[in-house]
């Protein structure tokens, strides 16, 4: 479970970011949280995954402040955060590496990782050399690799053409499935966030705030895509952001 | 499922060998014969031109070369000593102040250093050296390494300050230490910038040899050069000037080793 309760944060330079931000999401759940384009999304996932200090408030997992990086929770940042000096097997690998898992146990793990994304025979291609929707699935494999109990992802599938988005949406949808994983996904994509967020938080423009959470219960299902509910919730969300203050 | 999602990527695999190494060393290889023989051949024609005792045929040289060869040996192998010894203690000093200085806190304390230090004409420290070392090889060691040292430390500390903290960030999210950091991001990033500045210190470090081993030694080919010059004896020079080109070159061809070893992802 996590909780934010009154998250604030004002950079250094005066940038006010977020303001009192407060809302949880609960274990297994899968919540997206979605925006206008620098109401502070990422700072806020960079506060959940303690890599970032709010200057107020504070966030709790499982009921402990989060003060640093937990071995339980990883964060797929904007643009995948891949390493462009590692190989498609080495991307994946680094978390079990620094956490010190045992090599055997690493090749274990890597080898059906690669196999499950679908990306045999490129175990030795660096970043550059695949297209967005394998990056993606490189990034979605080093995460796995570490068996999270939460996973943060930032505007995950944003620089996807329309077809690669919905193939890895479908796949995220399963990954949920499979693993049961507290998700916490943004997006600034209306549809993404209703399709896949069985909580929706609003966030207001810069410094964001929570304008309202929306539940979703449909939501995380690839036929959701296709339901009424699924175009009735879409609509309210668009409602919710078009709405100024 | 997993099948669906990789259709339509089997294109992608072609483009390995577009790019493949195989084609570009075919390449270089046919590039170099032919810049060899170019060269050999405006030499070969300057020689016969100029037919001064100061620049022999290319034939001549190659025959005195391999017959010079037992001679020069000892030479080479004290010359390469003091080269590579003086190139290696100068790395093992420059790349971690380098990569230290991707921090603030850090770089405020080098950068002065460098700021101040870097533009001085380090080869006109010498007379200094050796009154502080001796005449012995510590001091052409200490002098080289110092120079190559400034070269491969304003690029090291570039580099390292130019890696973007999203590559930091995205490591230390995944509950990397300080250590982590610069094992999987800061060395490896900042990799190919240092062995391009290595590349340009061979040549620096050759020079500087040379000059260190212009006096005050019975060793090493600079000795070898000045000597056979002093006794103008044309074909020892030439012997001992190609040693010196074939140090440089098998130095050069090392790091080029390397960078296509540990840099294939640039
Ligand atoms: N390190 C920083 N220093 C100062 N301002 C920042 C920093 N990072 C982000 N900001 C600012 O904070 C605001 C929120 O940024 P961000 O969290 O990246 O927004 P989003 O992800 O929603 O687009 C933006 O106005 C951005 O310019
Ligand atoms: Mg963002």
């Amino acid at each position: 479970m996590i909780e934010a309760r009154k998250v604030s944060m004002t950079y250094p330079d005066g940038t006010e970011a977020l303001k009192e931000v407060s809302f949880s999401v609960k274990k297994g759940e899968i919540c997206s949280i979605i925006g206008p384009s620098g109401c502070g999304k990422s700072t806020l996932l960079f506060i959940f995954s303690g890599l970032l200090k709010p200057t107020g408030g504070e966030v709790f997992i499982n009921g402990r402040p989060v003060n640093s990086p937990r071995k339980d929770v990883s964060l797929i940042l904007q643009d995948y955060g891949l390493f462009p000096w590692k190989n498609v097997r080495d991307n994946i690998a680094v978390g079990m590496k620094i956490q010190g898992f045992a090599e055997n146990e690493i090749e274990k793990a890597v080898n059906s990782l690669i196999k499950k994304i679908g990306l045999a025979g490129f175990e030795r291609s660096y970043p550059k050399q695949l297209s967005g929707g394998m990056r993606q699935r490189v990034a979605f494999a080093r995460a796995l690799a570490l068996k999270p109990s939460i996973m943060l992802m930032d505007e995950p599938f944003s620089s996807l053409d329309a077809l690669s988005r919905e193939k890895m949406q479908d796949f995220l949808i399963q990954i949920w499935k499979e693993t049961s994983t507290t998700i916490v996904l943004v997006t600034h994509n209306i549809e993404e966030a209703v399709l896949l967020g069985k909580k929706i938080v609003v966030l207001t423009e810069r410094p964001g705030t929570v304008k309202e959470i929306v539940k979703n219960e449909g939501a995380a299902r690839t036929e959701y895509r296709y339901e009424e509910e699924y175009f009735e919730r879409c609509r309210e969300v668009r409602k919710l952001i078009g709405l100024k203050d | 499922m997993v099948g669906r999602l990789n259709g339509g990527l089997s294109g992608l695999s072609g483009l390995g060998r577009l790019n493949g190494l195989n084609g570009l060393n075919g390449l270089k290889i046919r590039g170099c014969i032919f810049a060899i023989v170019v060269i050999l051949v405006l030499w070969a024609v300057g020689a016969s031109l100029s037919s001064s005792p100061a620049l022999p045929s290319p034939l001549i040289v190659v025959i005195s070369f391999i017959s010079d060869l037992p001679e020069l040996i000892p030479h080479m192998l004290v010359s390469a000593y003091r080269v590579i010894y003086s190139i290696l203690l100068a790395l093992s000093f420059a790349i971690p102040i380098g990569l230290i200085s991707y921090k603030e806190k850090i770089d405020s304390i080098v950068s002065p250093f460098i700021y101040l230090l870097y533009p001085i004409p380090h080869i006109v420290l010498l007379p200094i050296i050796i009154l502080l070392f001796g005449i012995g090889d510590a001091s052409k060691i200490f002098l080289i390494s110092m120079i190559v040292f400034f070269q491969i430390l304003v690029t090291a500390r570039d580099a390292a300050r130019n890696v973007s903290d999203y590559y930091i960030l995205s490591l230390k999210s995944l509950g990397a230490s300080e250590l982590d950091v610069y094992r999987h991001v800061i060395f490896p990033a900042t990799l190919p910038k240092i062995l391009t500045a290595m590349r340009i210190s061979i040549g620096t470090a050759i020079a500087v040899l040379f000059f260190a081993e212009s006096f005050a030694t019975s060793s090493g080919l600079g000795y070898f050069i000045l000597d056979s010059w002093s006794r103008a004896d044309y074909n020892s020079l030439y012997s001992g000037i190609i040693s010196m080109a074939l140090l440089g070159f098998s130095l050069y061809l090392f790091v080029e080793f390397l960078e296509k070893k540990f840099c294939k992802w640039v």
